[in-house]
């Protein structure tokens, strides 16, 4: 907390609403009062029915900070006497000769000679601090405002809580489906491991596929059965069939045999009487 | 400690590094998610399609079942009938083209494996053979 030797105060009854219009003004107001070589900064507050318009030097801070061996990067924040003026009714002892007091509401530099012997001094405490300060050391170089910083970061921690939120609800659905599938294990234990399962599936395709096949020909051949025609012999095996039909006329084995090629069935005809014999692979 | 100089934008830094992590985590949930959907959904599929297979192809109840091949055949048409474990092997002689119709039906209604069906005309009758498993 900057005691008022580092600043330069004024008090104004200003219509003005907000801080931001005071700040803009600050400079013009404080103008006259400031000595001209010095590089200054801001700092206004609203106070009772006015403003407290502040004026301070960095740089004169820093130097003095760095007189007394403190790192300017451990302040985070200044806080101007004036801030705290209610506080200092009863006046803070700054070393054997000053002490910080209100004076006629303003927080000032009075020399112990000037106050009555009998006057009870409080101590400094944290509970000094008012509630809104200037950044200083830590911070002061910085692009973005402090506000801005809040905004921004409450804005990318709400996304992150966002983004974490629904990973957690993905992976939740991912354990429902993962259970649902051991769910259904349970009940055939042997279909557990993906390569027995593998080689179950494999197995039952193939006698699936065969047998299907082996019952379409049957059928295809059922087909064949045209009026009049009659079953010689039919064999069926792994890996082959054939059948051996007895036709009535000469109509009915072109018809016979254009069906069968029609089938991709081989055929032909067997010796000179109407026989006709169909095969294939299966 | 020129870091502290720049509190904000560490701060600011730090909040978007910890927004781009949680999305990271989301990105790779759905990524999982995604592949455990497919996962699941083959796995799925293919414990339905041996079950069935297994049901079909693999029925117990054959056994019992394979029996229906000799109803209605009078018993000198049956020449021999043996069922051994999961194997069939008939031997049918005197059957008429209705009755050769009749069982070869059965038989493909009837989820065996047929390893030998051998169907022979004699005279006005016919002989088969029919060796199967299941």
């Amino acid at each position: 907390m900057l005691s008022p030797q580092f600043y330069t105060l004024r008090h104004e009854r200003l219509l003005i609403r907000f801080s931001y219009q005071a700040k803009k003004l600050a400079p013009s107001i404080l103008e006259n009062l400031l000595p001209p070589e010095g590089k200054y900064e801001y700092a206004v507050f609203r106070e009772r029915e006015g403003w407290v318009f502040i004026a301070y030097d960095h740089e004169e801070i820093s130097r003095f900070l760095k007189e007394r061996g403190v790192a300017i990067e451990k302040i985070g924040r200044l806080y101007f006497a004036q801030q705290a003026v209610d506080r200092f009714e009863r006046p803070v002892r700054l070393d054997e000769n000053e002490a910080l007091a209100s004076v006629q509401h303003t927080a000032t530099v009075v020399p112990l000679s000037l106050l009555s012997e009998g006057v009870e001094y409080q101590g400094f405490s944290r509970d000094f601090r008012p509630s809104g300060g200037k950044t200083f050391g830590a911070g002061s170089r910085s692009i973005i405002d402090e506000k801005s910083t809040w905004i921004l970061t409450t804005v990318f921690l709400l996304f992150a809580l966002m983004f974490t939120v629904e990973g957690l609800r993905y992976r939740h659905v991912i354990r429902a489906m993962q259970g649902r599938v051991a769910v259904m294990l349970k009940d055939y234990p042997s279909l557990q491991s993906a390569y027995s399962r593998n080689n179950i599936a494999r197995k039952y395709r193939k006698i699936d596929k065969e047998e299907r096949h082996k019952r379409e020909v049957l059928k295809g051949l059922s087909r064949l059965m045209l009026p009049g025609v009659e079953l010689e012999t039919l064999l069926l095996e792994k890996k082959h069939f054939s059948a051996e039909l007895k036709c009535p006329d000469e109509k009915t084995i072109v018809r016979l045999l254009a069906l069968a090629k029609e089938r991709g069935y081989g055929h032909s005809r067997v010796g000179s009487e109407k026989h006709v014999k169909i095969e294939g692979k299966l | 400690m020129i870091w502290k100089h720049y509190r904000n934008e560490l701060i600011v830094l730090a909040s978007i590094l910890l927004m781009l992590l949680a999305l990271f985590y989301k990105g790779s949930a759905v990524g999982r998610l995604d592949r455990v959907d497919a996962e699941v959904k083959r796995s799925m599929m293919e414990i339905g399609e041996i079950i069935a297979l297994k049901k079909q192809w693999g029925d117990t109840t054959l056994t019992k079942k394979i029996g229906s091949l000799r109803e209605n055949l009078s018993p000198e048409k049956i020449k021999r009938f043996s069922v051994k474990g999961k194997k069939l092997y008939a031997l049918l002689e005197g059957l008429s083209d209705r009755e050769v119709n009749g069982i070869i039906l059965k038989l493909e209604n009837t989820a065996v494996q047929l390893t030998k069906l051998d169907v022979r005309r004699k005279g006005k009758s016919y002989r088969m053979e029919i060796r199967c498993k299941w």
